[in-house]
């Protein structure tokens, strides 16, 4: 792995180097590079995974002619933008990013794309705030945490190393309070996969965010040194450190497979883009976690305070029934939760793909994750369900 | 409970009795026309169907009658059935249902045979149970007075809605009998119809051939339709509103596709619901609330001054309403600024 930079002098080289790389040929010749690329620290290869409706790298191409993005390359799509943070001594924050598609013997649509900086953690923040002011138009991947756990459970397969958990983050209930109220936990450890998913399951965590190092293997031995450690977070985000190759085709190309059946999963459900036909989905549980009235109200509550959207409560008990209206982009649902353990979720005359990953995931992360499937009487699981 | 608590939970009331009123009617329908594995094969429904009356109904002879329901089971048997989740306080008013119920209580043209006649029908009345042995109580009462004034084919059935842990809707023959020996014994019983089945059929099914509270109309356009309108609207600075032109024809179309007649099997037999002039009426209080312009003569295009209010949007619709009944009766002017009851969402 490479060492460490100290000097501001060799900050500023690293910085000029990264720029140049960016600026090193077509798309391919630049994701070759920085698949190569020894990263020093503070700095980290990080990547997000983004979809879009059109096509990512469009709309961020349409977005430099308002935002302060800069084009990096006549021949990538490399760029750098700049943002000045902080009130009283405000500093101005470059970061540069490479859009990058995935290759085509991936059979992962354009409309799925990662983009991918070498940077330290505040300039990532700066290139976050930017991905996120342009939602809906580019959606964040979301992993559920069955989606997080089984794409790491294909790593070693992918991979063709030992993987092993070095760390994670995850919320848990507080002693006492049942499921109510959770708190946030961050763990180091040295575990496989398994006995750390195993502890989790046994303390009833919920994960936000894994980090696994991949050791090499001859035969039954494993390397003491990780060739790459690799953050997954839910939001579709990776960071690694050590070799980005390998990270890049055990993960990002995983992260981008799964999220991709989801969205197209949600994709095409409003009415009128269904011409009128109801394409409802719902949620299940395996328990029956609505038969208890307490739970119901909750729900509701929950519902009542998801962000940036409107609300009607039309039945709060014993089942409850909210119109929600998302206002990202103005897509509508009718959430029912009816007992034992179903929500239902009924889109209406506009709903994206965007507004009902966000919904969901509101109600994964805040409430409980459930399996995600069609509604129908004749009940058959989604073909990407969550 | 303060007047003002007890009139905003007794229109909540009213918007979750037409909601209780459609899953009721789909419930029912689906009981009819469903053998519980598909559908039985000749069966129809469908809401507020234009049905004639023969030349000795006695009621209204050769008439069209538009029932709730009118579900055929087969070519062979079918109802038609009038639903009310209430009935007013006042039994003296009850009358009109037993008169409803006489009128379709006849050799109906309308069904879905190639005669449209159908050899056997029954008139039911389905009743909230809250209900049923009082109004049961008094047919029982006028029959023994006057027999004639209650059909031959005319039933009660009792409907309620569990609360227990798997919601569904309850039915049972509370009076009367039905013509049809399956449908008879399974109602005599008392046949569970769960709600998750009715809305995972039905999801769309929003309306029927009723008119529904303003509130529960104002909420579906200002949270669902108004909304999927804004791509292109231009944001007000001085009315603090992004104006919408909105042709009542062209929602009205909508909703019908979306949510009401068009989403169910349609024939020249249909009626449209939701109505034109129950969409109007919902623009016209939008204009009354001023949260619309109204429409230049002879057009029909509103401009809906849209915001995004804070709080239950049902909740808000409401009480703007119960706020300007008030008014009307008081006949107060009112002052805009004294009590913001749609306030917008801060940025």
């Amino acid at each position: 792995m490479a060492a460490a930079i100290r000097t501001n002098r060799d900050h500023l080289e690293f910085q000029a180097y990264v720029q140049a790389l960016l600026d090193s040929g077509d798309n391919q010749d630049v994701l070759k590079a920085l698949l190569g690329l020894d990263v020093p620290q503070p700095y980290r290869v990080r990547a997000k995974v983004i979809y879009s409706p059109t096509s990512p790298i469009e709309v961020l191409r349409a977005a430099a002619k308002k935002k302060n993005i800069k084009p990096l390359s006549d021949t990538a799509d490399s760029f750098t933008y700049s943002e000045i943070v902080g009130r009283l001594s405000p500093t101005e924050i470059d970061v540069p990013f490479f859009v990058a598609p995935f290759e085509a013997r991936n059979s992962i649509s354009p409309r799925v794309q990662v983009v991918i900086s070498v940077c330290k953690s505040d300039q990532w923040k700066v290139l976050q705030r930017l991905v996120r002011s342009l939602y809906p138009k580019l959606v964040p991947i979301l992993l559920s945490q069955a989606e997080l756990v089984s794409s790491a459970q294909k790593l070693r397969q992918l991979s063709g190393h030992e993987v092993r958990v070095k760390a994670f983050s995850a919320k848990e209930p507080l002693d006492g309070s049942g499921d109510k109220a959770k708190k946030s936990v961050r763990e180091w450890t040295d575990e496989t996969l398994d006995e750390a998913l195993r502890g989790m399951k046994e303390r009833g965590q919920v994960l936000t965010s894994l980090e696994v190092g991949f050791f090499p293997r001859v035969g039954q031995r494993s390397h003491v040194v990780p060739k790459a450690t690799c953050k997954i977070r839910k939001t579709g985000e990776i960071e690694v450190t050590g070799s980005l190759q390998l990270a890049y085709d055990a993960v990002a190309i995983e992260v981008a497979r799964v999220g991709e059946r989801k969205l197209r999963n949600f994709a095409g459900r409003g009415l009128r883009e269904a011409s009128y036909k109801p394409r409802p989905l719902a949620i299940n549980f395996t328990q029956g976690i609505f038969e208890d009235l307490e739970t119901v109200r909750g729900f509701v509550q929950l519902l009542k305070k998801y962000s940036h959207s409107m609300h009607a409560v039309e039945h709060g008990n014993p089942y409850a029934h909210v119109k929600i209206t998302d206002l990202f982009d103005y897509s509508a649902f009718e959430v029912w939760a009816i007992p034992p353990g179903r929500i239902a979720l009924l889109p209406g005359l506009k709903a994206s793909e965007a507004a009902f990953e966000r919904l969901v995931h509101h109600i994964f992360d805040d409430f409980k994750e459930g399996q995600v499937v069609e509604y129908e009487r004749s009940e058959r699981t989604a073909t990407a369900s969550t | 409970m303060s007047e003002a608590s007890e009139q905003l939970q007794q229109a909540r009331d009213e918007v979750e009795n037409y909601i209780q009123t459609v899953k009721a009617l789909l419930a029912f329908s689906a009981f009819v026309i469903h053998d519980g594995h598909e559908q039985r094969p000749g069966a129809e429904f469908g809401f507020g169907r234009r049905m004639i009356t023969s030349k000795k109904n006695k009621v209204t002879p050769s008439n069209t009658v538009t029932p709730d329901l009118v579900a055929q089971k087969s070519d062979g048997y079918g109802i038609t059935a009038e639903a009310k989740k209430s009935l007013p306080q006042d039994q003296t008013r009850w009358g009109r249902y037993l008169q409803q119920l006489l009128k379709y209580d006849d050799n109906l043209t309308g069904w879905w045979t190639p005669g449209e006649k159908i050899p056997r029908s029954d008139a039911v009345l389905i009743l909230h149970h809250s209900r049923s042995r009082a109004f049961c109580r008094l047919l029982e009462q006028i029959q023994s007075v006057e027999p004639e004034s209650i059909g031959q084919n005319t039933s009660v059935v009792e409907f309620s809605s569990s609360n227990e842990s798997k919601p569904y809707y309850f039915f049972r023959l509370e009076h009367g009998s039905i013509s049809d020996d399956e449908l008879l014994q399974t109602l005599d019983n008392g046949i569970q119809v769960p709600l998750d089945g009715v809305l995972a059929t039905f999801p769309n099914v929003r309306y029927y051939d009723s008119r529904p509270p303003v509130a529960f109309l104002l909420t579906e356009l200002w949270m669902g339709v108004f909304p999927a309108m804004l791509d292109g609207a231009d944001y007000d600075e001085k009315l603090k509103a992004t104006k919408i032109p909105t042709s009542v024809r062209d929602v009205t179309d909508e909703l019908q596709k979306a949510y009401g007649s068009a989403s169910l099997k349609q024939d020249e037999r249909s009626v449209e619901f939701p109505a034109y002039k129950w969409i109007k009426w919902a623009f016209e209080k939008l204009v009354e609330f001023k949260l619309a312009l109204p429409p230049a003569e002879g057009s029909d295009t509103y401009q809906i001054l849209f915001k995004v209010p804070r709080g239950d949007i049902l909740s808000r619709f409401i009480e703007l309403d119960l706020r300007h009944k008030k008014g009307k009766n008081d006949r107060e002017i009112e002052d805009p600024d004294q009590l913001d009851l749609f306030p917008v969402e801060e940025d």
